[in-house]
């Protein structure tokens, strides 16, 4: 009877008190942010923009007919720090801006200028917000624009950027951690990916209507994590390949002799650094591994010809190895930032020379002698031999 | 009461595993950075040795527990003055569990929760297990065993995308052998709480005698320790990971399965609450039976209660969770407790044991 009644008491308890509604949530008490913008605000204060979405707007657009609504809004405050702003939006909203669904991080240009180290603690303190997250500069602009301007393909125009930014690499979810990473690194200078706001299909006379969010190349930041400058498209791409962890990529070379160009698309890349260390001086072996098949051929080259694979091959390989070595050679002397992870190469090989090297590793780095070969191997050439568009005779044997 | 074999792997498996994996990855790769998995072996290897002591102690008398033996070794007085130790340390460690694991789920799920409200709820529940004996304890644990092991080894392979082995290197060159010995500090301490098999072994039945499945168990917790530090290093490296609280449940954080499996950390609670129960559980167990012992009760329920209420308030009573999750490891655990009850008290009641059972041998059989 005792411990029935004991049994009776617990339950009751447990009942009353486990069901976790101290920390309920309902949905319809809730704003879900999609993205954060930090922009630069006068007197020092930081202006955070939220896009937060209106789940209620997302299915009705099903039911057609009439001009939707936007599924979002957007809202700005500013503060002393990227939460004080957040509390400052409260204020404007009906429900709790809530972090927790993925957003994506917006830096204004200006602020990127200034330096993140002041904002980049909220990111990683807060328990709701996720290391795997999408976070990138706007090149020549603001946070909050981007967070204004519409999509046509997704109704969470935030979801475009980072869908973009996915299917142009593999890893995008993992920018955060990386800048993380870098910032960390005694070494290392972080990046992040850049964004632009431009129209899709620039015409004349077509101003501000229509512009959405583009990718637009790596940003890079210093040690001081200040936005130094940028890289194209082409240029971070040849960057990611030095880092690793690229998934296919396409390469576009002219052939000598032969006029038109040959584009390649590669499904496995790979690449090797070889770090030589002696006394002061460094040097860095790159060398870039790419298989895949020729996809478009321009030139009058017959692909059935072996002879004529290898000389697509070597011309390929001078493009790469020529643009690689080109973009490093940019930053090592623009920028003097290691983006490429040389330090770690370093690091990794010869750990006790790297702790001399460390010290002066800014300028060191900028001296670092790199040679970059690389290495294509042409699997197939699609469906096509010779180029079907040319009489037999033209055909370059 | 008595214990099966299996049953024993499970309960030293299941106790070591939660707090070990979560807590003591941060303190370890600060000081040995990238080679921290190298201070998990060899935190995994002293905590066997501190087992195989215990055991070795506890088989000298198997129908005692410490309580008992201590007195049988060192006689009625001393006996019981060189346990008081144990049961500080037990019922601190107790409190400090408790508020160990608030702290984490706090911060995991419930964040407007009152602290204390989590804390009430997690000892009511342990003591009414604690109420149906070591019976209950180690069915429970058969029954957590295997959940925890699914579950973490699902979770590591999910996270196998996010890792890159060069992370790992160089070797050596960061740490050096003093910072890679205090570096398995911490999680020395925790594996070690297996010396607790003193108070236990005397439930065990005759295949649970065979002390192989206590290591068994130390090991297996050993293991995944290991293997929980390579993740962690390839995922986030040595610099991002020494400056998180808890990187292993960061890790799982960052599983991002073809951006269809993810936002899976509540498993990561489960394991947690799991380990951290039957821990409980298992600390109220043996100093309330130890207590009663130590006081010669007949019933060894009645100081559950009692000794419940004082861990509870002693859980409430640190104001952060500094003072919880790392100065109480850091300043009281790893100098005292560990080479005191861990290490110190066995040896020395092993060594007098053994010495006294050759005396008594010889003069038995010299009386003969």
């Amino acid at each position: 009877m005792k411990t029935q009644l004991l049994i009776l008491f617990v339950t009751f308890f447990c009942l009353l008190t486990a069901t976790g509604c101290w920390d309920r949530q309902e949905l319809t008490d809730i704003a879900i942010e999609s993205g954060i913008g930090v922009d630069l605000a006068e007197d020092g204060k930081y202006q955070v923009t939220l896009q937060l979405i209106d789940p209620s707007k997302l299915g009705a657009g099903q039911n057609g007919g009439g001009k939707k609504e936007k599924p979002f809004i957007v809202v700005t405050a500013t503060g002393k720090t990227i939460l004080d702003a957040i509390h400052h939006i409260q204020p404007k909203l009906s429900r709790e801006a809530f972090s927790g669904q993925g957003r994506s991080i917006v830096i204004g240009e200006e602020i990127a200028r200034h330096g993140l180290k002041q904002i980049m603690d909220e990111f990683t303190r807060n328990p709701d917000v996720r290391l795997r997250t999408d976070i990138f500069v706007v090149r020549g602009g603001k946070a909050i624009d981007v967070l204004k301007s519409d999509y046509p393909y997704e109704r969470v125009p935030m979801y475009a950027a980072l869908k973009i930014h996915q299917a142009i690499s593999v890893h995008a979810g993992e920018t955060l951690r990386d800048f993380y990473m870098a910032a960390t690194d005694e070494g290392s200078s972080p990046i992040t990916s850049s964004f632009v706001l431009r129209p899709m299909a620039p015409t004349e006379g077509e101003t501000q209507q229509g512009k959405t969010a583009q990718f637009a190349g790596d940003a890079i930041f210093n040690k001081e994590l200040k936005l130094v400058g940028y890289l194209n498209l082409e240029e971070s791409s040849k960057r990611k390949w030095i880092v690793g962890g690229m998934g296919r990529l396409d390469v576009t070379a002219s052939i000598p002799n032969h006029t038109g160009s040959v584009t390649f698309t590669m499904m496995h890349v790979k690449r090797k650094i070889r770090p030589i260390v002696q006394g002061n001086s460094v040097k860095m072996n790159i060398t870039l591994i790419g298989i895949g098949s020729i996809r478009e051929n321009n030139t009058d080259l017959d692909l059935t010809d072996a002879k004529n694979i290898a000389i697509v091959e070597s011309a390929l390989e001078q493009e790469v190895s020529k643009k690689t070595l080109a973009v490093v050679n940019r930053v090592q002397k623009e920028y003097g930032t290691d983006i490429f992870g040389f330090s770690e190469a370093i690091d990794r090989k010869y750990p006790y020379k790297w702790k001399f090297l460390m010290k002066n590793w800014k300028h060191t780095f900028s001296e670092v002698q790199v040679n970059v070969s690389s290495k294509m191997t042409i699997r197939q050439s699609g469906l096509t031999g010779p180029p079907m568009q040319i009489p037999e005779s033209e055909i370059g044997k | 009461m008595k214990i099966s074999g299996p049953q024993i792997f499970w309960i030293m498996f299941v106790m070591e595993t939660g707090m070990t994996l979560l807590l003591t990855m941060q303190p370890a790769i600060q000081e040995a950075k990238q080679d921290a998995w190298i201070s998990a072996i060899i935190a995994g290897l002293a905590a066997i040795i501190m087992t195989i002591v215990a055991v070795r102690l506890s088989m000298l008398y198997p129908k005692q527990t410490l309580v008992q033996f201590s007195q049988t070794i060192l006689g009625k007085w001393f006996g019981k003055m060189i346990v008081l130790p144990y049961f500080i340390v037990w019922v601190s460690v107790t409190g400090m569990i408790l508020r160990q694991s608030s702290d984490f789920v706090l911060i995991a799920l419930f964040h407007k929760t009152p602290i204390w409200i989590l804390c009430l709820i997690l000892i009511l529940l342990v003591v009414y297990l604690t109420h149906q004996g070591i019976e209950g304890i180690a069915r429970c644990a058969e029954m957590f065993g295997p959940i925890c092991v699914i579950t973490i080894v699902t979770l590591y392979s999910l996270d196998m995308p996010n890792t890159e082995w060069h992370h790992l290197l160089p070797i050596y060159a960061h740490s050096g052998w003093l910072q890679i010995l205090k570096g398995s500090l911490a999680p020395m301490g925790f594996l070690g709480e297996s010396v607790m098999i003193t108070m236990l072994y005397s439930f065990m039945n005759e295949m649970g005698k065979r002390p192989s499945w206590v290591y068994w168990g130390v090991t297996a917790a050993s293991f995944f320790l290991v293997i929980d530090a390579f993740v962690v290093i390839m995922t986030f490296g040595p610099n991002l990971a020494s400056r998180m609280w808890y990187p292993a449940y960061e890790v799982v954080r960052f599983i991002s399965m073809m951006e269809f499996i993810q936002n899976i950390d509540a498993l990561v609670v489960i394991v947690w609450i799991l380990s951290i129960f039957l821990k409980l559980a298992l600390y109220l167990f043996i100093s309330s039976y130890g207590a009663a012992q130590w006081l010669n009760l007949k019933d060894w329920k009645k100081p559950i209660w009692v000794i419940a209420t004082v861990a509870f308030v002693f859980s409430i009573l640190p104001q952060n969770i500094v003072v919880s999750t790392i100065e109480y490891p850091k300043k009281i655990w790893t100098p005292f407790v560990v080479p005191i009850t861990f290490v110190g008290i066995p040896l020395f009641l092993l060594v007098v044991g053994v010495v006294r059972k050759r005396i008594s041998k010889r003069t038995g059989q010299s009386a003969n």
